[in-house]
């Protein structure tokens, strides 16, 4: 066998090993992507109830720019107004997610709509190192009320402070919202 | 100067408090088979901070330039690792060329590095947690001297240990855990150090 | 037929005692620290490696005699890589929460040592069969060993076995063993050692089982040679007395001369 047939020979094989690679992997995307898409949208709807304590909401997402707010926003990505299942409005509850050096945060924090205050959060993703630190030390006290938003000396500070930036931000957002 | 701050901030506490080896368990396998000797875990450790920052600088742009836009942000990992397998031959050729020398004392560590989860790691990691480049970047140069550090300071520790008077059954590898979960021990203490800075 | 039997008994015995992936070829020991925190993280580790394993041997054997020489780690890499891919995805889509705990060691699976090893090693020069039995045993005694790693971590760690957390299909439910918490959340009782959950713990752990291996190695290993002396001594004993017999019968038979 000649080297230039040598080359063509190694060269096909290993490009039918890469196509037939993204094939399946393309095919497995297709089967697998709207079950993903559900369970995110499960996992935020569980979040909504959490935060508002209620057994079933109804929910309504808008894009920031649909909803009218317009500022510069860096961690808010997307706002669901929620209803009880009696069409009496609750408040709002903002999907937020942002990343620093430990890793990735998202989260939904919620807010009352008759006195417009920050209700509370819930965790969507949390894949910080120190992520367990930061749920019982700052997440957990803060929804129980025993902890104040910029009290983020907590051991996973880093990450508290992230949390409180995203809560932050919220609070603009929710007033530029029910302006 | 606030930018730069942060940015030496995120090298150092990814290197000591977030450190790969120690806490994130990245890149085990070297750690406990090349730091027998206090030479070739400074050879493995350069080779990987060499590789750790190619596989950055290379993988974070081509995740948010070109799989992204081409809508197969799936197809990542395939995308890194035969990168990074690539990287490693290139690298491993070029030094060849221009300094045999230096080959001579990293060429056998190349071919390790590609199995050695911390480059796959940081790579993934950099996009996987939505990473700005420089972010990636800071995290990349944390997580290799990181490497480094760790690797060598126990390749020092392990050549004292083999003259210790370690019980039978300890003699070896699990003498070497238990000398790894001291030196976590001692990390975990950095928790926090930053944290009056991050206020 | 029989002796075939016996032959694809010991290989998928092998993976689980004489070659241990993790114990004694020390091979995939980053998810065996990172992933070992709770029970139920480890056998979800180590059932996505029995998978990936399984896939990638048996595929890397049926193409072995189409792969060329010189490109063999490439192609592997990206078969491997395509299995890892794959079983992200289902688990991303059917097991949310295993995803969302085992994180990027998932993709890891790529890089770990033993599948690579087993593509190269074993199933690039055997049938497909004896690669799928190897692949299983392999990855049962990995997730095996994955198992008792947890099982100390957990136990010693957090005081209780929980089931419920990630496989969501099972009922939540603990099992109280060094921590006892009542019905309304007060605790009874707590002998829990938290280091054990730490990134420390889970060295200690590891260090103390190749310990315990090691000296269950060395008593065997003694007792062996220790039976060798004896019955050396036993045997020159025995000569010496035959030729002490021989001579004394030499004796006897020269003085009757």
């Amino acid at each position: 066998m000649s080297d230039k047939k040598k080359y063509i020979i190694t060269s096909i094989t290993l490009g039918a090993i890469a196509a037939s690679s993204g094939l399946l992997i393309g095919v497995t995307n297709l089967v697998t992507k709207d079950q993903i898409a559900k369970n995110e949208e499960n996992k935020i709807n569980n979040g909504i109830k959490e935060i508002f304590d209620q057994n079933t909401v109804k929910v309504e997402g808008f894009d920031l720019s649909e909803a009218g707010i317009t500022g510069d926003y860096k961690y808010v990505e997307y706002l669901y107004e929620v209803k009880d299942e009696n069409d009496n409005e609750l408040g709002c509850a903002f999907v937020t997610s942002g990343s620093n050096n430990y890793g990735k945060i998202s989260l939904i924090i919620g807010f009352d709509a008759a006195e417009k205050a920050f209700l509370n959060l819930s965790v969507v993703v949390n894949e910080q190192t120190y992520a367990t630190t930061l749920v019982d030390n700052y997440i957990n006290p803060l929804n129980n009320g025993k902890r104040d938003v910029d009290d983020v000396k907590c051991g996973a500070t880093y990450g508290a402070k992230l949390v409180r930036d995203m809560i932050d931000e919220a609070e603009a957002a929710v007033e530029e919202f029910y302006k | 100067m606030e930018q730069f701050i942060a940015f030496l901030l995120a090298i150092l506490s990814s290197m000591l408090i977030d450190n790969v080896v120690l806490s994130r368990f990245y890149g085990i396998c070297p750690f406990l088979g090349v730091s027998r000797k206090t030479k070739s875990s400074l050879g493995m450790g350069i080779a990987v901070v060499f590789v750790i920052m190619l596989a950055t600088l290379i993988c974070w742009p081509l995740y948010h330039f070109v799989l992204v836009p081409a809508g197969i942000p799936f197809m990542d990992t395939v995308v890194y690792i035969l990168v990074i397998a690539s990287l490693v031959q290139l690298v491993g050729l070029f030094i060849k060329k221009y300094s045999p020398s230096l080959y001579k004392s990293l060429g056998i560590y190349l071919p390790l590095i590609t199995t050695n989860c911390a480059v796959l790691g940081v790579a993934q990691g950099n996009t996987d947690q939505g990473y700005t480049f420089l972010q990636a970047i800071a995290n990349g140069l944390g997580t290799s001297i990181g490497f480094l550090l760790i690797i060598v300071t126990f390749s020092c520790i392990r050549t004292r240990l083999d003259s210790a008077n370690t019980p039978k059954a300890f003699k070896g590898l699990p003498i070497a855990l238990i000398t790894a979960a001291i030196m976590a021990i001692a990390l975990m203490g950095l928790q926090g150090l930053f944290s009056g800075l991050a206020l | 037929m029989s002796r075939e039997k016996g032959q694809t008994k010991a290989n998928f015995l092998k993976g689980i005692f004489l070659e241990n992936p993790l114990f004694v070829s020390i091979l995939g020991t980053c998810p065996a620290l990172a992933t070992t925190k709770s029970l139920e993280a480890a056998i979800g580790m180590g059932l996505l490696f029995t998978i990936v394993l399984i896939c990638s041997n048996v595929l890397v054997s049926a193409l072995r005699k189409l792969i060329p020489e010189e490109i063999r780690t490439p192609a592997y890499i990206v078969i491997i890589a395509t299995f890892v891919t794959m079983v992200k995805m289902f688990t991303n889509a059917f097991l949310p929460e295993l995803y969302s705990t085992l994180g990027v060691f998932i993709s890891l699976i790529v890089v770990n040592c033993i599948v690579l090893g087993r593509a190269e090693a074993y199933a690039s020069k055997n049938t497909v069969f004896d690669s799928f039995i190897d692949g299983v045993g392999m990855g049962v005694g990995y997730t095996l060993a994955l198992m008792l790693m947890a099982l100390f971590r957990e136990v010693i760690g957090s005081g209780m076995i929980t089931v419920g957390n990630i496989f969501t299909f099972i009922p939540k439910s603990s099992l109280p063993i060094l921590k006892c918490v009542s019905a309304e959340g007060d605790v009874i009782y707590d002998y829990s050692i938290s280091l054990f959950q730490t990134p420390a713990g889970a060295f200690i752990v590891f260090g103390l089982i190749l310990a315990t291996i090691a000296f269950i190695q060395n008593r065997k290993k003694e007792l062996a040679s220790y039976r060798d002396r004896q019955e050396k001594i036993r045997k020159a004993q025995e000569a010496k007395e035959a030729a002490l017999k021989a001579a004394q019968t030499n004796n006897v038979e020269g003085g009757n001369k």
